[in-house]
């Protein structure tokens, strides 16, 4: 019934299709250009800002909208980036720290306590400060090299262990890298809300800077708890590990609204600062173990010597003798350990 | 050996999504993950053209390049394919394909996305060819039973071709001539760094 | 001391407690895209029934 209703209906329409198509069909002439104007890919591609982040998309029938998506030229400039730009600032970054460092050691030497040990400590960190420490440290590391095996992997230690050994490697270091990331990120926000009270850049850091941080020379300027060159590192830390967390967590779990520019922005960032992160702390590792006698005491005990802490935190060692003397040991009272 | 390579003329193509039926039935790809598409552009406007797009095999290909533990490789047929025992699941390919062409098993977060899974144009992977352990990770190997991609072969008005390049070109420039258009062959000035005048 | 290996304990618990969560949350495409008349398998995999050669 339905067939027949339809077809009823449609009858006049059908006559009129066929009415009409033998003469508009001998009227047209050969050279008409049905696609006069049709979306040509070169004028799309052409009307795109070159090196811009703009994308041919389209409609799809598929439930994935993102795979509208049709031709995104902007994942060359990705790859440029990621193939070249990374490993080659990761490169020069870090290997120029190690130099840096290394000529320093020769002409410098190790950093003396000129005083010699007093024997009488005070107290540097609390163990909250030192766990906060040590667990963005352990995690840095993890990360770190995790990182940078994603960096330079593929061409330093593929070809040694070969591409199964590598991928499992590889593998496993990606789940170590996006699981531990949550260690890290505690931590670092941990360390701004103990720490960053301590940290902000005052005039004193300024004369210090001015005087070489003692770094060159032989004299101390004076500092707070934290000298200008900690301050660096510590908003180096902070900042660029915000960086690395948002950049991580966008990668990691790749919010609809985030579209694919915005995923290989996040993967370039999280490349670029995670390397400069490297090396800065490199340079961290290097002050608070090989360069600087007494300096680990810091994060090893908590207590660092008297005659240290005048020396690099002239100001601050009178301040916590003028507020909190109990935190100065008496003279040649075993250090407090663990 | 051929260059093999994609062609889809955009100007026959009639968005029935054939190619991708066709795609999924002979690699047995499930739901949610699309090896090839339709993607119809300026729909409803005047002008509106459908192509079909998937990997497209580039020449010196992005995915390559930034896989940071070497997975991919070109056959003798310049076709891309990667290896899934490989594959880490960073999804840098993703970043980097021109095309949208990688696709993960698992959406919710990239800590274990999964192999990563692609157009293989019909061609199988790293395994043995037309074993049941090639067939499971990476679908029908066609190219091996001498027979090409079966979205093309199956394309109902021919507009997606599949095989050797200079072959598929000449096709295309043959049409172009005879009908007087054509809005060009989508994704090669991309993908082979060349275009087809038309 | 105490204060390192805590810090290490952390690092792993976290890493480990972060993987397991995660993981519970992890969902397949098919899930993910799954629509009208969408069948979902239980172990989805990249390709669905193991076919005979």
């Amino acid at each position: 019934m339905n067939l027949i209703a339809a077809l009823h209906r449609l009858a006049p329409a059908i006559l009129a299709c066929l009415l009409m198509a033998a003469p508009v069909a001998a009227q047209q002439p050969n050279s008409v250009n049905p696609t006069a104007s049709s979306v040509k890919e070169k004028q799309l591609l052409d009307a795109l800002k070159p090196g811009g982040s703009e994308i041919l998309s389209g409609r799809v029938s598929i439930p994935d909208s993102r795979a509208g998506n049709l031709i995104q030229p902007a994942g060359r400039d990705f790859r440029v980036t990621q193939q070249d730009t990374i490993p080659k600032v990761g490169a020069y970054v870090i290997i120029g720290m190690i130099a840096v460092l290394a000529l320093f050691f020769m002409f410098r030497g190790r950093i003396r306590i000129e005083g010699g040990e007093s024997g009488r400590t005070i107290e540097r960190f609390d163990s909250v400060g030192r766990y906060a420490h040590w667990t963005a440290a352990t995690s840095f590391i993890l990360l770190g090299l995790t990182g940078l095996n994603l960096v330079f992997g593929r061409s330093l230690l593929l070809p040694m262990i070969g591409p199964e050994a590598f991928a499992s490697l590889t593998q496993a270091g990606k789940f170590v890298h996006n699981y531990v990331s949550f260690a890290f990120a505690l931590a670092i926000a941990l360390m701004f809300v103990m720490w960053a009270k301590d940290n902000f850049p005052s005039a004193i850091d300024m004369r210090w800077f001015a005087q070489g941080g003692g770094l060159v020379g032989s004299n101390h300027p004076p500092a707070d708890r934290f000298n200008g060159g900690q301050k660096l590192i510590f908003w180096a830390t902070i900042l660029g590990g915000f960086a690395l967390s948002a950049s991580g967590y966008v990668l990691m779990f790749k919010p609809p609204e985030i579209a694919i520019a915005g995923l290989q922005l996040a993967t370039v960032v999280h490349g670029l600062v995670g390397v400069i992160l490297v090396a800065v702390i490199i340079a961290h590792v290097y002050i608070g173990t090989l360069g600087m006698e007494g300096a680990f005491d810091a994060m090893g005990t908590g207590r660092v010597d008297l005659n240290w802490a005048k020396e690099h935190h002239s100001i601050w060692v009178d301040k916590v003798a003028m507020k909190r003397p109990e935190d100065i040991s008496s003279a040649r009272a075993p250090a407090a350990g663990e | 050996m051929a260059r093999m390579k994609f062609l889809c003329d955009a100007d026959r193509c009639i968005e029935c999504n054939a190619c991708v039926t066709a795609c999924k039935n002979e690699n047995d790809v499930p739901w949610g993950i699309n090896r090839r598409r339709v993607v119809t552009i300026n729909d409803g406007k005047p002008g509106e053209r459908s192509v079909s797009m998937a990997c497209m095999h580039c020449t010196d290909a992005p995915c390559a390049a930034v896989c940071p533990v070497d997975c991919f490789y070109t056959t003798e047929d310049a076709v891309v394919l990667h290896s899934k025992e490989l594959c880490i699941g960073c999804g840098y390919c993703f970043y980097a394909c021109p095309f949208g062409a990688p696709q993960y098993p698992k959406t919710a977060n990239f800590g274990s996305r999964g192999k990563m899974d692609k157009c293989t144009f019909c061609a199988g992977g790293p395994e043995a060819d037309n074993t049941r352990v090639e067939f499971e990770q990476y679908g029908a190997n066609r190219l091996a039973e001498g027979k090409l991609p079966l979205c093309a072969e199956m394309c109902s008005t021919k507009s997606l071709l599949a095989g050797d390049g200079e072959i598929i070109a000449q096709i295309y420039k043959e049409r172009v001539v005879k009908r007087g258009y054509g809005s060009g062959a989508w994704g090669w000035k991309t993908a082979y760094k060349e275009d087809i005048a038309s | 001391m105490k204060a390192f290996l805590s810090a290490l304990l952390t690092v792993a618990i976290i890493g480990f407690g972060a993987s397991f969560v995660l993981e519970r949350f992890q969902r397949t495409a098919d899930q993910s895209y799954a629509g009208v008349g969408t069948r979902v398998e239980a172990d989805a995999r990249l390709t669905g029934t193991p076919v005979k050669h």
